[in-house]
């Protein structure tokens, strides 16, 4: 355990050093939140509910989404797609540790980092637009249950990620699939829409999938759109689709490995 | 003097071709990362498209837009969008904080061509040129729905506003990407160019009211000449101070990145090299 705690005692230090691109990252995803209000506040100019959502229900939403994805996130693939197609990986494979551990560090270090910058800001804007507000009041059990699918859908995050990581054992660059995923979870995961805008039998697949977990699920326990006897059949969902992950995860890396050439390290 | 400026459009066109040629080119020697970047650009478009369909499915307008105007607008967002991609931002803007780290602006500077054009231009990336097309599709789709027919003038003018709609994002984009320079390291700048246009092309200009809001996305920022202002002269006609307005707002922006980038491009140092 003590040297996966320096191995991220390390990374927190590296990633520091990179703060600059986390405010950068922040201010990107402030001007994608500054759109998104303001195109929220142009509908419910002319109306006062969409699909069974006010005014103050979808400004509530849309803040919380980026605060969950910034708690759920994951995105270390790029890097270690690198560190394999460059021979890097070589280096760590002679180190007495565990890869997927070591992976887990990185991921944990990187969202340490980005929370130190990201989550007073969040919730400073955050209270400046809910304040004056009459919003729903909310509970400490619905509280308690968004951390807990936080929690559950930053592991669910991370198994997908080293899953697309470990692809580049095969594509020259995991880049497109690193995009692949954020087309996915904009649709699916309820980062441009709340899913209870989607109608039909549509809804059905976006139930079904599990990207819904990162950042749908969380808020919506928050606004009280998800009711508390859903919370067991959830939890069983991101379990199960962890383990999915983790299991396609571990069998690219047995097979990755196997055609590994170490060129370049 | 217009003879020596149309002999230098000329033959940077003509280099420009060259490039595009070569990328190609490249971009066929591996195809199945060409075919995987070219559904990735497309699936962009996808997105937008199933979030109004979404959204449409539970209101009739919005800001007076109907489901067959926004999808004008996506259309014309998409070209926008995949235009400055492909032209400017996939290997050459977004590449520059990179380039300035590892010392290789220097290739550029050598070369008997301005930096500027070399280090903005040069690296066209094809799959988003190609992406263009499924934007023109929906342009078509969209009108054909409307039973629009485009009035001529209104055409010529609403392409000349999307042109300086253009220029503006370029613009925007080099100012924005030339702090690299100075913030040696901030390799997010670009993205942050790009964005500041992007995030707002693709929706309508009525969202922006009050002087305040009008005051920064008709000016300062202008990103409404990108897609929604061009959308409307193509549905309601020619508007003269649309068009006077977009053509000196893209010569003032484009006056200011030139003015930015020689003011910022004198800060860098060749570090690596």
């Amino acid at each position: 355990m003590d040297k996966y705690l320096t191995l991220l005692r390390g990374r927190l230090a590296a990633g520091l050093q990179y703060r600059t691109n986390i405010i950068g990252q922040l201010i990107l995803d402030l001007q994608g939140l500054v759109s998104v209000i303001l195109l929220w506040t142009l509908i419910f100019s002319e109306r006062s509910s969409v699909a069974g959502f006010s005014f103050g229900d979808s400004l509530l939403y849309f803040l919380l989404v980026p605060v969950v994805g910034a708690l759920t996130g994951v995105y270390i693939s790029e890097e270690l797609g690198y560190e394999i197609r460059r021979g890097v990986l070589s280096a760590n494979l002679l180190k007495p540790i565990n890869i997927f551990a070591e992976a887990f560090t990185r991921a944990l270090a990187s969202k340490f980092n980005s929370l130190i910058i990201t989550i007073p800001v969040y919730t400073a804007i955050f209270f400046f637009f809910i304040a004056g507000m009459h919003l729903v009041a909310v509970t400490a059990g619905q509280v308690l249950v968004a951390i807990l699918m936080t929690v559950s859908g930053f592991l669910l995050h991370f198994t997908i990620d080293i899953t697309v990581a470990w692809l580049a054992f095969w594509v020259g660059d995991v880049w497109a699939f690193k995009h692949l995923k954020r087309i996915v979870y904009l649709v699916f995961g309820g980062l441009i829409f709340p899913l209870d805008f989607v109608q039909g039998g549509a809804r059905w697949i976006f139930e079904f999938l599990p990207f819904k977990f990162l950042y749908y699920v969380p808020a919506a326990y928050l606004l009280g759109r998800r009711s508390p006897g859903e919370f067991g059949g959830d939890m069983l969902g991101i379990t199960l689709w962890s383990c999915l992950f983790l299991f396609i995860g571990w069998v690219l890396w047995k097979k990755g490995l196997v055609t590994y050439e170490a060129y370049g390290g | 003097m217009g003879d020596k400026l149309m002999r230098t459009v000329k033959r940077y066109l003509r280099i420009y071709l060259t490039f595009l040629r070569f990328d190609f080119i490249y971009s066929m020697t591996y195809r199945t990362s060409f075919l995987i970047e070219l559904g990735v650009e497309m699936f962009y478009t996808v997105t937008s498209i199933v979030f109004f369909n979404v959204l449409y499915g539970n209101i009739k307008s919005i800001g007076g837009w109907t489901y067959e105007g926004m999808i004008l607008l996506v259309g014309i967002e998409t070209v926008y969008v995949e235009f400055l991609v492909g032209a400017v931002f996939a290997y050459n803007t977004n590449m520059l904080p990179e380039r300035i780290r590892m010392g290789e602006v220097d290739y550029a500077l050598l070369r008997p061509l301005n930096a500027m054009f070399m280090l903005t231009f040069a690296q066209p990336y094809v799959p988003s040129f190609i992406s263009m097309l499924p934007g023109f599709y929906l342009i078509h789709v969209a009108l054909t729905k409307m039973h629009l027919t485009v009035a001529p003038i209104a055409l010529v003018s609403g392409s000349f506003v999307f042109l300086c709609g253009c220029i503006i994002g370029y613009s925007i984009m080099v100012m924005v990407s030339s702090l690299a320079f100075r913030f040696v390291g901030m390799d997010t700048l670009p993205r942050i160019g790009m964005n500041t246009t992007v995030s707002f092309s693709s929706r309508p200009h009525q969202m922006y009211k009050g002087l305040v809001m009008k005051g920064i996305f008709f000016i300062l920022v202008p990103v409404v000449f990108t897609a929604s202002i061009p959308a409307t002269i193509f549905m309601k006609g020619f508007d003269a101070g649309y068009v006077i307005l977009a053509a000196s707002l893209a010569a003032v922006f484009f006056f200011f990145a030139h003015t930015v980038w020689h003011k910022m491009i004198g800060e860098y140092s060749s570090a690596s090299s």
